[in-house]
């Protein structure tokens, strides 16, 4: 059967100036649908860098990717855009809401792109702030909200095209402990609802939460890890 | 469904442009000053001709003066008699509504303590069906007048004031010198002409007062005129009946057409129209440089907007924006910024116009197709020098995007 993702022989180089810094070394790699995985490793390790590529945001210097079965290399950045659109939602660390923009508009956003029509779209959205509990904020600017709400908007947003997976990159990183538990629970619910979930993280309570662990270390994976009892551990 | 983008960048534009209100009016200060003095300019130009229209109206746009062009051999024949003129209403009886000598006299006046300088113009019966001349008392100029060469006059009621301090003085006699004699002419008449307050200004003070009187009273059969004033029927071309007439006339003397000529108001009229406008578009030309300038400050702020949103952008982009969604945001933005301060600046230039024009009130003409031109170039102006910034937003990677702080 397809994987959700599958890498070979990923290699990642970067130039500047006349220093090369190999982020990415001859990664192989492959998620199933429904996985809910976290990438671990130090700040360096090469784990921001798989993510980006993994979101379509970056291309690899040599090697494949396979995102859902489709080809990612050979496609144009305007098809990158609705890949992006389509199959992945982003969590961020900085949340990445749209400044002097209202809670509703930012989670219609992906779906503007998508060409939903109004009246879908805002139905949607709604549908999806209830979902993570902020129907009483949806006209507040993203300014008015604490953290954890700040991110609960961005899980809005990343589920608005119902996206088969969610690249998380370090969701966590500018939360306190409750604000984190939060939002982790909530991606537990998302995956036990069939969405598969990457979460970038160096934080073990967070990765906790996954069922699969992978580890990097100076652009290689040096370990790879399933939970006993898959999905249902924490229950 | 390329729609709902369109719309969502237009609302996004407008939250833009209100989230920035102070650096959005600066930016388009630029625009709303080149619009508004191309308008204003356009529609003084306007104004001008509407202007002179009703100053060509007042003077007869029917109008033309017939007389004798440069002649070598100078005979006394080349000039006009009473016998052309008579020739000429019986050829063109159909095509001249009006024609007389255009000729006057003048002479002083005095009634009791008061004297004034009175010029006389020679007119025939009808003059009042030809132009604006309103009777207060008494009748104009009539056929028996003319027929039997009446001593009697019509003044202008400013005239019947200086001399006798009240306007009603027909059948009272005033005494003029025509041709080295004192004449006692009995008044039958008393007029007022309303002229355009600006024709008014143009003609400027005189000291002389007005009046008509019978052509034919002060002269005899050879008494020879320089210039004929004539009144075309409307319903005929006036170049086409001025050549008739000269040829008719040049027949008549002896001479080649060449050595008559035919001025008409309506030629004038073309002929001043054309420089008002050739004037008015070079000086718009000239203001329209300013909206370069203008379009200049937009491609700046659009510069800094684009820098500033640069995460913004990178957001939308790993959202699924497109190159040409970030695009059209951003041309978006600034032909809407622009074409604001195109209407801005149309409002301001009329507003400018019209307070301008009731000063020296004259009526203020503004074409509706140079507002739809000046708005229409506004956002031209800000496409184009929004572009360069908006392809810089477009095409920006979205990861160095996202990381941009």
């Amino acid at each position: 059967m397809e994987k959700m993702i599958r890498i070979e022989n990923l290699n990642k180089i970067y130039k500047n100036g006349s220093v090369e810094v190999h982020a990415l070394k001859d990664v192989n790699m492959e998620v199933a649908y429904g996985e809910f995985l976290a990438v671990m490793g130090h700040s360096g390790s090469g784990k921001s860098t798989l993510m980006n590529i993994l979101g379509c945001l970056d291309r690899p210097t040599s090697g494949k990717y396979f995102l859902d079965g489709i080809d990612i290399d050979i496609k144009s950045p305007d098809e990158l855009s609705l890949i992006r659109n389509k199959k992945i939602g982003f969590v961020f660390q900085a949340f990445n809401l749209i400044p002097r923009t209202n809670v509703l508009r930012n989670v219609e956003l992906p779906m503007i792109y998508a060409k939903v029509k109004a009246k879908q779209r805002r139905e949607r959205a709604l549908e999806l702030l209830e979902k993570v509990g902020l129907s009483d904020r949806v006209n507040h600017m993203p300014n008015e909200l604490s953290g954890g709400q700040k991110q609960r908007v961005a899980i809005a947003r990343a589920l608005a095209n119902n996206p088969p997976i969610i690249l998380a990159d370090e969701p966590t990183g500018n939360l306190d402990t409750n604000a984190s538990e939060e939002i982790m629970k909530i991606f537990r619910d998302l995956n036990r609802e069939g969405t598969s979930i990457i979460v970038v993280t160096h934080e073990p309570e967070v990765a906790k939460y996954a069922d699969r662990i992978i580890v990097f270390k100076d652009g290689c994976i040096i370990e790879d890890s399933r939970k006993e009892g898959g999905k249902n551990y924490l229950a | 469904m390329e729609k709902i983008i369109w719309l969502e960048n237009i609302k996004i534009a407008f939250q833009s442009i209100l989230s920035n209100k102070m650096r959005s009016l600066l930016t388009m200060l630029g625009i709303i000053i080149g619009i508004s003095s191309v308008i204003s300019i356009v529609s003084i130009g306007d104004s001008m001709k509407g202007v002179m229209d009703n100053i060509y109206k007042d003077f007869g746009k029917n109008r033309a003066i017939l007389y004798v062009g440069n002649i070598e051999d100078f005979r006394t024949t080349d000039f006009f008699y009473n016998d052309d003129l008579e020739l000429l209403k019986e050829r063109f009886s159909e095509k001249i509504v009006y024609i007389c000598p255009s000729e006057s006299l003048r002479s002083d006046v005095t009634a009791g303590r008061n004297t004034i300088k009175l010029n006389m113009d020679f007119i025939d019966s009808g003059y009042e069906e030809v132009q604006q001349v309103k009777m207060l008392y008494g009748r104009m100029i009539n056929d028996k007048d003319i027929e039997r060469k009446s001593k009697v006059i019509v003044l202008e009621q400013k005239a019947a004031l200086k001399l006798f301090g009240k306007d009603n003085v027909v059948g009272k006699t005033i005494r003029v010198k025509i041709d080295d004699n004192m004449e006692d002419l009995l008044i039958v008449g008393v007029y007022k002409i309303e002229i355009s307050p600006f024709l008014a200004l143009m003609q400027g003070q005189s000291n002389y007062e007005n009046s008509f009187i019978p052509y034919t009273m002060p002269t005899s059969s050879n008494y020879a005129y320089y210039a004929l004033d004539i009144f075309i029927n409307e319903k005929y071309s006036i170049a086409v009946t001025g050549d008739e007439i000269i040829n008719y006339i040049a027949r008549l003397k002896n001479r080649t057409p060449e050595n008559y000529l035919f001025y008409t108001v309506e030629e004038e009229q073309t002929q001043v129209e054309s420089i008002v406008t050739g004037l008015s578009v070079a000086v718009a030309a000239i203001a329209a440089i300013s909206l370069l300038v203008g379009g200049i400050g937009i491609m700046n702020i659009m510069l800094v907007s684009v820098t500033e949103r640069t995460r913004e952008i990178g957001i939308k982009k790993a959202l699924g924006a497109r190159t040409k969604d970030v695009l059209f945001q951003f041309l978006i933005e600034s032909a809407t910024l622009s074409a604001i301060g195109g209407i801005v600046g149309t409002i301001t230039g009329i507003g400018f116009v019209m307070v301008g024009g009731s000063f020296i009130s004259i009526p203020v003409v503004v074409n509706p197709a140079s507002i739809i031109l000046a708005v229409a170039f506004a956002m031209v102006i800000g496409i184009f020098f929004g572009y360069y910034p908006a392809r810089k937003a477009a095409n920006s990677d979205p990861i160095e995007a996202l990381r941009y702080e």
